[in-house]
């Protein structure tokens, strides 16, 4: 090793020097599409269809006008969040009360379903589909969001970190001490528990809203009127409306991807770290 | 005293899952087994129910549209996932460096940000950018002076592939990465330090410490990415009319499996795909895990 300190030092600075273009570049394909979206949302289809714009232009209320004429984006909004609170409220609660029960009650079968309820993990959504279509049109339900809101309620791995994350942080003395003083179990979980829990629900409320907010297998075979339509597949249908009117294409997009960018930016902390949540620890 | 509170918290304790089993077992395993048995029927909804025994399992093995399809999901799954790996490795390695530790969370936010959007939303959005006539990606190619005509990518069976894997490949790299320098976070720095009084230089410590001791999550990386690829459906039926144009070239197996159930209205036979794609995605993580586990005692 004949390198002496300055030369270090400069490939040190010329490492960091690539690998920050490196990424700037990758950002940069991270987030060009966006950005295109947003600018092309203001020209009109016309416009669009000559050349390539950097700077916002005027069309925007124009194309927005277009899209509400023909398309229900709006109602597909509320039609999503119809369907993803209940079911990240319902898949944080019932994750809650099930993970505490796995965690703080020993009773027969408790491993067996544990790890039953885990193995259901791996069955892909999808295998269930036409079961699911006729179990929803058997009760009456098709056309109506039980049928997606009550099986996306079913979120095993939300007991899973929730059983993990009651093992590690809730006290047992807390609960011993509370039964002392005459307190029913189930008001043990929800005075006490609950809120203890809160750190961990934000994370998972977070990912389920997310996963039902963006599905559109299940909607799309469940929901057959088009103003019933959550948000993914009202936009998975704007071009079947007009083959041509891009401008306001562009502009249903927008409306469907800029409130998940600011949201996003809000909670990314959060966000980035529940990731590693799922993975297997080295 | 003891035995009898421990009964009293037996029953207790299966009050507290009793809902969500129930639960699990109406509205996700009464539609899964529900599926498996109409797998063996001809049902078009309209007439009634037909017991046909094995004959759909018969057809799917021998149907070129299934097959093609599966080949179709496998290939698409094979063009990003290689890129979006070695992308992921490469910049997990330069995320857990410690210059990095000031611009770590915008880059690791940006790179996460496409996995978060609707995947509808991003293959409608990319299929009008790349739209022939009138796309703004065949504009951006003829001024930069790369191509004199527009390109028709989405005719094309290979650029229409490759805009399905790039896609997939853009929206999951990022999380890729994140979860890889978590796992290269948790490796001992004394590790690192004793191989450079050794001699070693960086793209061995590389080879001989990073790669083996993340194996479990890069595998597991590796697993997520194949059973998500093998449930492949937003954006190839976003990208196309929904049948894979051109030439079938990017329906997938969820696709044909939605066709043939709620288009051509053969239920009977989508249930069949159902339960043959169920059992590719078993086996298939069945071995993953085995490789993951498989080897843990160090006997390779």
């Amino acid at each position: 090793m004949h390198t002496g300190t300055t030369s270090m030092q400069t490939s040190e600075a010329l490492k960091k020097v690539v690998v920050f273009t490196l990424f700037g570049l990758t950002a940069v394909v991270c987030i060009v599409p966006f950005f295109t979206m947003i600018i092309n949302a203001t020209h009109s289809a016309r416009a669009l269809s000559s050349g390539v714009y950097l700077l916002p232009g005027d069309m925007f209320m124009e194309n927005y006008r277009t899209l509400i004429r023909r398309t229900y984006i709006w109602h597909g909004f509320m039609n999503s969040a119809t369907i993803a609170v209940p079911v990240t409220v319902g898949a944080c609660y019932f994750g809650a009360l099930t993970g505490y029960g796995f965690s703080r009650f020993r009773f027969k079968g408790r491993n067996i379903l544990f790890y039953g309820i885990l193995g259901t993990i791996m069955i892909p959504p999808q295998a269930a589909l036409v079961g699911l279509f006729e179990f929803a049109r058997g009760l009456g339900v098709l056309d109506t969001y039980w049928g997606i809101i009550l099986p996306g309620i079913v979120n095993p791995q939300a007991v899973f970190w929730l059983r993990m994350y009651t093992d590690s942080a809730i006290p047992y003395s807390l609960m011993e001490s509370a039964r002392m003083e005459g307190c029913g179990e189930l008001r043990i979980f929800h005075s006490i528990v609950l809120p203890l829990l809160k750190p961990a629900i934000a994370t998972i409320a977070i990912f389920s809203f997310v996963q039902i907010w963006n599905n559109y297998i299940i909607p799309l075979v469940l929901i057959n009127t088009r103003r019933k339509y959550p948000l993914p597949v009202q936009i998975a249908q704007l071009d079947d409306v007009w083959q041509q009117d891009y401008g306001a294409i562009y502009v249903g997009v927008t409306i469907s991807v800029v409130p998940i960018i600011i949201v996003f930016f809000i909670l990314s902390k959060r966000i980035i770290g529940g990731l590693t949540l799922g993975a297997i620890k080295g | 005293m003891a035995s009898k509170s421990a009964r009293k918290y037996s029953i207790t304790g299966l009050y507290f899952i009793l809902p969500f089993l129930v639960m699990l077992l109406l509205f996700r395993l009464y539609p899964l087994l529900f599926t498996f048995q109409i797998s063996f029927m001809r049902w078009d909804l309209l007439s009634p129910r037909e017991f046909l025994g094995l004959a759909n399992y018969q057809r799917l093995v021998a149907d070129p549209v299934f097959l093609q399809s599966v080949w179709n999901t496998f290939l698409i799954w094979l063009m990003n996932v290689f890129f979006r790996l070695g992308v992921a490795l490469v910049f997990a390695y330069f995320l857990s460096q410690r210059f990095f530790s000031r611009s770590k969370h915008f880059f690791m936010a940006v790179f996460y940000l496409p996995n978060l959007i609707t995947a509808t939303s991003i293959a409608t959005l990319f299929a009008i950018l790349l739209d022939w006539r009138t796309g703004t990606f065949n504009f951006l190619l003829i001024e930069l002076g790369l191509i004199d005509q527009p390109v028709y990518w989405l005719n094309s069976a290979f650029w229409a592939r490759a805009v399905t894997a790039f896609t997939i490949g853009w929206m999951w790299f990022g999380y890729a990465a994140i979860l890889l320098m978590a796992g290269m976070s948790a490796i001992s720095e004394d590790l690192y330090e004793s191989a450079t009084i050794d001699g070693a230089n960086e793209f061995q410590k590389f080879r001989r410490i990073t790669i083996p001791l993340i194996r479990p999550t890069l595998t597991y990386v590796f697993v997520i990415s194949l059973i998500g690829g093998l449930q492949n459906f937003d954006i190839p039926m976003v990208l196309t009319d929904g049948l894979g144009s051109p030439d079938r070239s990017i329906l997938t197996t969820v696709m044909y499996l939605y066709n043939q159930s709620f288009r051509n209205l053969n239920l009977g036979y989508g249930a069949a795909i159902s339960f043959g794609l169920f059992a590719v995605i078993m086996a298939v993580t069945a071995a993953s895990f085995r490789t993951l586990y498989g080897n843990r005692d160090g006997i390779e």
